[in-house]
Formats: structure tokens, sequence, C-alpha cells
């Protein structure tokens, strides 16, 4: 039995009913106490990953394609990323709680912990109407406040964790997935257990402060970025649960909050020098208002 | 697909909603409501006012120059560009999945 967490305030628990083993516990920092109260619980399993009765609903990408059981509850099936493994269906048992992951055979090897886990999180995550998940790196600002650098796969996120590391006052939390939830006071910035390549994923939370949208250039560029292509640049990068109208909803409500609160940038810039140290400098003051964009 | 040549007729997939986000119009692929086989696109789209009236139209069964022509009537833009339009409007649409091709003509004048 292995508790990740918490996740945004969710603690997370695998059950092993099936020979897995995962191969990137992370470290003490994301590990809850085995006699923590559980919020999601994830049973692995040996079974049929047969998708009869499940109706489809959305296909991501090629490997995942979503459905919906009789009761409306969401499953998903993962297939050829495991190696030595067809497939992988994740089911709910109970919304928001409980999921079970299928295997169609044993895996081979020790299978990396984000494949079962990262789904049955923003299942659990959109049934609760807790948040979304944001494809993007997200610092701490020197002073606090959280800047989330939002971006595709390969935009350079991963990159950016590392060009922040050794600047001074700033605190990266996770270079490529960063969960945000709506909270009295504003939009909040949660870290997750899931790093990108660059592998940082430390544990912490802030208030989000800014958002940027990265890109490379051959000189350093901040311009302020609003209505129409704001939406469509969030939409490119924060997970909206298709699969469910309700949730989508929430989702789609907390994206268009997060455009009308929180200071959006374009920020392009060469990879050298100095770069780090400037990123932090204009974020921080985008944040507080202290620059023109 | 050439949709500017074709004679075709075009109209909204069910399964497919609008909804406002910070003042801006979206279609939102909630497939959880879509009962059609078609493979389901994860795409969201953000419209301008062109593509929301547009969309509007597609509520009933369309060719591109009826839609040309009801752009270029309302809006008041060359018929040129109006196809123009409303040719791209349906090939990124036709793209995600979000109209797609009917033989039904009721309604196409409208």
């Amino acid at each position: 039995m292995t508790a990740i967490g918490p996740i945004a305030g969710l603690v997370l628990r695998h059950t092993m009913d099936a020979p897995v083993t995962f191969r990137d516990l992370p470290g003490s920092e994301w590990r809850a106490r085995d006699d923590d109260a559980c919020d999601i619980t994830v049973r692995h399993m040996l079974g049929s990953t047969s998708v009869d009765g499940l109706a489809p609903s959305l296909e991501v990408g090629e490997h995942a394609t979503y459905y919906s059981d009789r009761d409306g509850s969401p499953a998903v099936l993962l297939r050829q990323i495991i190696p030595g493994v067809e497939s992988v269906l994740l089911r709910t048992v109970v919304p928001g709680h409980e999921y079970e992951a299928r295997y169609s055979a044993a895996p081979t090897s020790a299978v990396p912990r984000v494949v079962s886990e990262l789904p049955a999180y923003t299942l659990a995550l959109s049934a609760r109407r807790g948040g979304v998940i944001a494809h993007g790196c997200g610092f701490v600002l020197p002073g606090g406040g959280l800047a989330l650098c939002l971006g595709v796969s390969g935009a350079g996120k991963s990159t950016l964790g590392r060009l922040l590391a050794g600047e001074s006052g700033v605190r990266v939390l996770n270079d490529d997935r960063i969960v945000l939830t709506m909270q009295t006071g504003g939009i909040h910035a949660w870290s997750t257990p899931w790093p990108g390549r660059g592998g940082q994923a430390t544990v912490g939370d802030a208030p989000l402060a800014v958002v940027a949208l990265i890109g490379r250039a051959t000189e350093r560029r901040v311009s302020a970025i609003r209505g129409r292509p704001a939406v469509a640049a969030l939409l490119q990068t924060i997970a909206i649960p298709l699969w469910e109208g309700e949730a989508s909803d929430h989702a789609l409500e907390l994206v268009g909050r997060l455009e009308q609160d929180v200071p959006i940038v374009r920020l392009e810039y060469p990879l050298e020098t100095g770069t780090g140290a400037w990123i932090a400098t204009t974020l921080r003051s985008v944040a507080n208002g202290r620059v023109e964009v | 697909m050439d949709v500017s040549k074709s004679e075709t007729f075009y109209v909204q997939r069910r399964g497919i909603v609008v909804r406002r986000v910070a003042g801006e119009v979206l279609l939102v692929p909630v497939a959880a409501t879509a009962i059609d086989e078609a493979r389901r696109s994860a795409e969201l789209f953000v419209l301008n006012p062109t593509g929301e009236f547009l969309w509007n139209e597609l509520a009933s069964p369309k060719r591109v120059p009826d839609l040309a022509r009801n752009l270029m009537m309302t809006h008041e833009v060359a018929l040129e560009t109006a196809f123009d339009d409303a040719a791209r409007f349906v090939d990124a649409l036709l793209g995600a999945s979000l109209i797609q091709v009917t033989h039904a003509e009721t309604d196409a004048s409208r």
C-alpha cells in the first residue's frame, strides 16, 4: 500500500491486488503516512479490460479513450503505455473516491506511477469539482505568490524550471503540472507529485499571482494578453474534463475567472545568461502591477 | 475535402454545447452527451463574432454558399470575403468533428 499526497489537499492511496510495482515512488516529501485519512483509492488488479457496456465519449491522443458507464461515471482505457501490457482500464467505483485499474496482463517490469495515478486523480478532482490541472511550470516568486508558466509539450517548461532553480528568492514547485483551485480569495495553485523532464516536484502551494504563456525568441519580450487569444491559449494548456458536462462547466468557470482576475502575459526569451533572473523579476513586477505591458 | 466548391450540406453535430468564458464564446464537445459514433475531438473552439454567427446558422443544414450569402447580408462584407470566411470556418469545424455532412436540405435557405 502506498499513500501519496496531499495533492491540493487530497491523499491518494494505491492498493495492490496485482503484481504491480512502481519504479518512481516519490521521496518522503510526497509520501503520506499509511494511517493518514485517504481521499482517493486506486485499486490495482489483473482482469478484463473489455469496454463492452461502456459508451465511448472522448479520445485524447493515441493512447487514451474515455468512456461512460451506465451511471454516467467515466472510465479510461489506456493503450500500449506499459511494456508488456496491452491495456489498462481505469474505472470509477465511487465517483471522486474509489477507482480500479485493471491490467490486461501482469507488467513485466516496474511501471511509472503517473500512468494510473494521474488519470485517477484527474477523474476524482473533476468529480469533486475540486479544480483543474494545468500544464505548466510553477514557481513561488520572491515575496510570495505563484507564477505559472504555461506551455504545451516541448515549449520549454522543464528548461525553464532548471533556469529558475538557482535564482535567489525563487522556489520552483513543479516543472510540468500544477493544480488550480477556486477559493474565496481567488485562484490558488498547488504543486503535484508529477514532474516533467526536469524532475522538479516539490510540495508547496501559493495564491496564483501571474500567468505567462512561454515561448522561445531571439530577444526578451513580454506583452499582455487578454480576451479571446488568452482564453484560447489557456484552453490549450489547462485540462478541461470534457467527459462530463457539469465538471467541464466548473473547469470553464475557473478558466474564466483566471482570465479576469490574474494578469496574463506572453513571455518570450532566448536561453542565455541572465534569462532566469529576468523572468523572475519581470513576472514579479507584472504580478505587482508595476509593469506596463 | 474542398468545402468551398461543394454542394454539400453541413449541420452542427449533437453533443456540442456553447459556453461563454470571460465573455468569449466557446464550442465545447461535451462528449458524454454525444450519441454519434464519430471520433470525438478534445479540441475546444473559441469563436469570434463571425464564427458565432456561422455556428448559429449551422443549427440547420447549410451549404457554404448559403452561409456566405447570409453572412454577407448581415455583416456587410463582400461576397468573396464572406465566401472565404465561411469556407475556412466549415473546413476547420469539419476537421474538429464539430459539424457533419448531412443530406437534409430542409431549411437551407433560411
